[in-house]
Order: C-alpha cells, then structure tokens, then sequence
C-alpha cells in the first residue's frame, strides 16, 4: 500500500488502465461475480440495517446496527440451535469416517466378486430421492419411539452414507494399489494397511468428503423438519431459521442477521480447511 | 496383475466385514422402504384406509394406469428433465467461467469470490430461496429497483414469479446460485494442478488461446466435470425446497411442479398415498436408468478399477 502512495501520477494511471483493460477484457466473468456474489452481500448488508431501511429496496445501510446480531440470540434459544446443528453435523462427519473409509476401501482396493454390483447399489442410493422411502422409514423410527432426537439424523451415517462412500472410492481409485499390495508383503493385515497407508496417503479427499458432509447436513432441512419437528429442543439452525422468519418476517434484518449466523460456522470452517480440501478435489481430479 | 485365488477369497472375506454395515443399511432403510413403496403403490390407499376405517382395497396397477393417462404426469415429467438440464448447464457453464476468472484474479478479488461462493454454499436452501425472493420482489426487490433505474421501466411492479417460465427461471437461477461453488471450487482446484510445463509447451509449439483451452486444459479437467455434471443431475433432478418454497408448493395450478413436489403433494396435500408411492416408484425407475447410464459411461473412460 506504500508503495502505491509514492507512486507518481503516470503510473499510478497506468495501473489503473490496466486493471481496465482486465476487467474489459474478462467482462462477462466479473458480470457473473458480481451477479453470484450479490446475494451475500445483500445478506450480510440487511443483516446489520435498521429494520425499517431493511423492508426497501436499498442495498446499503444508512445505519449500521451491529445490534441485530446480539437480538437475534435475544430472541431465539440460538446457543441451543447452534449446539444442535454442531452435534449433527460433526458427529455425522465422523460417522462417515468410521462406515465409508471402509467401504470406499472394500469397493476400490480389495478385489472381489460383488464389488459391481454393491458400487450400483451405492450409487442408485445416492441417486435416490429421500422423499420417496420417507414414509417407511419414518414409520420405523416411530416404532423405535426415536422421533423428536437427532438420533434418526445422525445414525445412519454410522452406518452408511452413499455419497461420501462414492466420492471417497474415487480418491482412493487415484492411490496406486502397489502401496497397499507392498504393505501387505510387509506383513501388514488389510486392516492395517488401509489405517496405515491408504489413510495418511488420501487425507486431502477425506478432508474434502468430510466437508461436504458437513456442509450438507448443516443446511440439511428435510431431515430435521421430518424426526425434529414436534421437538423444538432438538432443532438444528436450517430449521429455526424457517420458524425465525416466520416469527419476525416484518424484521426481515433480523432474519438476514440469523441466515449470517448460520453461514459463518461453515464459512470460518472452509476456511480452515481450505488447503487440504483443496488439494484433495485435484487429486481425484486429475488422474481419477 | 493376476491373484492367487485364495488370496480373491480372502479379500473377499475382508470386503463382505468393511461393507456389513453398508449393507445393513442398504437393506433396511433404502430396499425394505423401497419394498413398501413398490407395495403402497399397489394399492388404493388414501385417508380413510390410512386411519383404518375402511379396508385396502387392492388394484393391481391401476395407479399406474391413472398416472401414465394422466395429461398433467407427462407435463410434469417434462418440466423436470427441462428445468433439471437448464439447472446442470448453468450451474456448470457459471462454475467453470467463475473458476477461470478466480484462476486470473488477484489474490484479493479471489478472496472475496471464494467467499461469496461459500456463502453461498453454507446458505440453507429455504433461507436462499427466501433471499432470491426478496431480491425479485415485485416492489421492495432490489432487481426491479435497479432495471428501472437503468431504464427498463416496464419493468416496474414487474411480478417474476407469476409467468411460469419466469417463475421457473427464477427458481432455476437460485439453483445454479447455491450449486455454482461446488463446481467453481472443483473447476479451479483442477486448473490450479495442470503442470504450467504442459501450457507453457504448448504455448512453444504455437498453439492459440483457444486451441489450449479445448486441446489441452478440457481434456486433462474431464474427469472433473463428469463428476460434476453427474453430481449436478443428481441433486437438481430432486430438487424439492427450492420449488416447493418459491413457488408456493408448485406453482397457480401446479404449473410449476416438478416430480418430487408432484409426489409430495399428490401423497401428502392430496392425502392419495398409494398414487404418491407410484410416482415415487416412476422417480426409482428413472433415476435408475440414469445410474446405468451414469455407470456405463464411467466404465467406458476406464474408471473401474
């Protein structure tokens, strides 16, 4: 920045042209940015307005009321919507490391007869809609008498979870099988080899695995409106945000202020993991 | 390579244990349900026989019948595929232009065009869609206000989601605004890894721009967008909230229903559960033919193992 002070005017109109030209040059791109880009800031804008300015059409606050924030939490049991949506979400992350990393490992690097036909059926379940076997299942958890808990959300991914076992069979499809097979001649059981090896070698796909998962369950809203719905203490935020705004929809601020609340965990989290999750897209990427 | 075949059974054994509980939950909640579904279907099941009060009475595949008669089915299954290809189209084409835009920004434009992708991402869908709304309001949203100003003043009071292709479009562009990152992040990992060596070579040899784009950088990202492209059938061919939220659960006179919302409705509004489990089994069938071809096009770019 202290450089460009000091620059002379020339120059400094030079950069300018050129950052120009770059705009010029990519317009349709930065068109579609600001386009796709719009939506959060409008979020975050109307999150911090007074309510009044928040029911008009302007974008930019006259007001800044940072202490929307603090009424959101005011207002709603916020603390406890957080804690829901952290247990479902992290448990359901970890339930996927202990039910898919197995999997994935069964379905791309232990050769047997069924392996075919099991990965069509993961990828048939993941194609399949969860609105269509809502009913049966709903039904079973009932019986079990586990409705209004997180339980029905968190348990089968204990178990399986179709998406995650896909995505990591395609990252362990790019690990060379020769690392395993020379573990193996080291004396390593499969079980070993999969903990000591395939593991450490494919931590960026499983860093990026799990956070898709997280993502998805933290704005899981079907699920919870299904088992939660009866039991406000076990709701998680995609599903107080709906009540929120049903609630305060003439304080449209307030439900932008809330929406913000439930972007910024994921966000702070993706920033977090950014590198590894990066790095791991690119290896199923390229040689998958 | 060839293995010794004891070995094959060994491994097998190992497979069956790491699989157990997939299996345990593939056939428990996903066939057993799917079972029910297929039975449900089967029959006239509505209100009364829900709560007992009448007995099922079996039909055979009369429900089928009525639904592949039905006028209304065959428009709905169409809008689907429509609304579901414009949504995988444009989630891509926006996912791939805004990844080579990041892949030629400064750090700090990248920075905030990351972000926003990822507020995007970690926005629930009912809240996006709640977002999009507002934004499109016919006299408080921000979009009116603004083509007004630029001049398109018949634009003014404008309703977007009363015309149906509006209304779709609306929809579909919400849509492509919270599956853009997945693919714009997945998209500019794998740009980010092509060796510079392999551009700058072709540079040398005096390939244009555009020889480079569709010569060299589309076929090294190929397996990135199939998985992309795939993903994105699967998620938009479902979608429920988005329709469900916007349109006000379909739609003036369902105009603006898609499968899974038309199933929902006709099980759950329409209190018709054997007709709901038929579409529903319609869905299985064609997402099932989608896997086929999903899996066939996988073995022929040589992804099995």
């Amino acid at each position: 920045m202290t450089a460009t002070l000091t620059h002379t005017r020339p120059v400094r109109r030079q950069r300018w042209d050129r950052r120009l030209q770059w705009v010029a040059v990519h317009s349709l791109g930065v068109a579609l940015g600001i386009m796709f880009t719009l939506p959060v800031v409008f979020v975050l804008l109307t999150a911090v307005m007074a309510s009044d300015q928040a029911m008009s059409s302007s974008l930019w606050p006259t007001q800044w009321r940072f202490d929307n924030f603090v009424k959101v939490f005011e207002r709603a049991p916020m603390l406890d919507y957080l804690v829901n949506s952290f247990t479902y979400s992290l448990l359901a992350t970890a339930g996927i490391l202990l039910s898919a990393i197995p999997a994935a490992y069964a379905l791309s690097k232990i050769r047997w007869r069924g392996q075919n036909v099991f990965f069509m059926l993961t990828v048939a379940a993941m194609m399949l809609p969860p609105q269509v076997v809502t009913v049966p299942l709903y039904d079973l958890w009932v019986r079990l008498g586990l409705t209004g808990t997180l339980v029905p959300l968190i348990a089968p991914y204990f178990l399986f979870d179709a998406f995650s076992v896909f995505l990591l069979r395609q990252f362990f499809l790019t690990i060379p099988r020769d690392y395993i097979e020379a573990a193996k001649i080291d004396g390593c059981s499969e079980f070993q080899a999969m903990v000591r090896v395939l593991v450490p070698m494919a931590k960026p796909g499983i860093a990026a695995t799990m956070m898709f998962c997280f993502l998805y369950t933290w704005n899981d809203y079907f699920g919870p409106l299904l088992y939660t719905g009866e039991n406000r203490d076990s709701w998680p935020l995609s599903l107080a945000l709906a009540s929120f705004r049903g609630m305060h929809h003439v304080e449209w601020n307030l439900t932008m202020a809330a929406t913000a609340v439930v972007m910024a965990p994921a966000i702070v989290l993706f920033v977090f993991a950014q590198k590894s999750f990066v790095r791991g897209i690119t290896f199923t990427g390229v040689k998958g | 390579m060839t293995v010794p075949r004891q070995r094959t059974r060994r491994d097998g054994r190992a497979a069956v244990l790491y699989l157990a509980p997939a299996a345990v939950l593939l056939v428990g909640l996903m066939a057993y349900p799917l079972f029910q579904l297929a039975q449900i279907s089967l029959y006239d099941y509505n209100q009364p026989q829900a709560s007992g009060a009448e007995p099922l009475r079996f039909l055979a595949f009369a429900n089928y019948a009525e639904l592949l008669t039905d006028p209304q089915f065959w428009s709905v299954l169409l809008a689907t595929v429509l609304f579901a290809a414009v949504c995988v189209v444009g989630s891509l084409l926006v996912g791939g232009a805004l990844a080579v835009l990041a892949t030629r920004a400064r750090p700090i434009p990248r920075m905030l065009l990351f972000l926003a992708a990822l507020g995007a991402w970690a926005t629930p869908a009912m809240a996006g869609s709640y977002v999009w709304l507002f934004l499109f309001d016919q006299d408080l949203g921000l979009v009116n206000e603004v083509l007004a100003g630029l001049g398109f003043t018949g634009l003014e009071g404008h309703s977007w989601t009363f015309d149906r292709f509006s209304a779709f479009g609306l929809v579909a562009a919400e849509i492509i605004w919270c599956s853009f990152p997945f693919v714009m992040v997945t998209m500019y990992a794998g740009i980010k890894a092509i060796p510079s060596e392999v551009v700058e070579a072709a540079q040398l040899d005096g390939a244009s721009w555009r020889r480079i784009a569709t010569g060299v950088i589309l076929p090294i990202l190929k397996p990135l967008i199939v998985i992309a492209t795939i993903q994105s059938i699967i998620w938009d061919f479902k979608i429920f909230t988005q329709i469900y939220v916007m349109t006000g659960g379909g739609g003036v006179a369902g105009r603006n229903l898609v499968l899974n919302v038309y199933a929902y409705q006709k099980a759950f509004a329409g209190e018709e559960y054997g007709m709901g489990a038929a579409i529903g089994v319609v869905m299985t069938v064609l997402l099932l033919l989608i896997t086929v071809i999903y899996l066939r096009v996988q073995r022929k770019s040589g992804w099995q193992p």
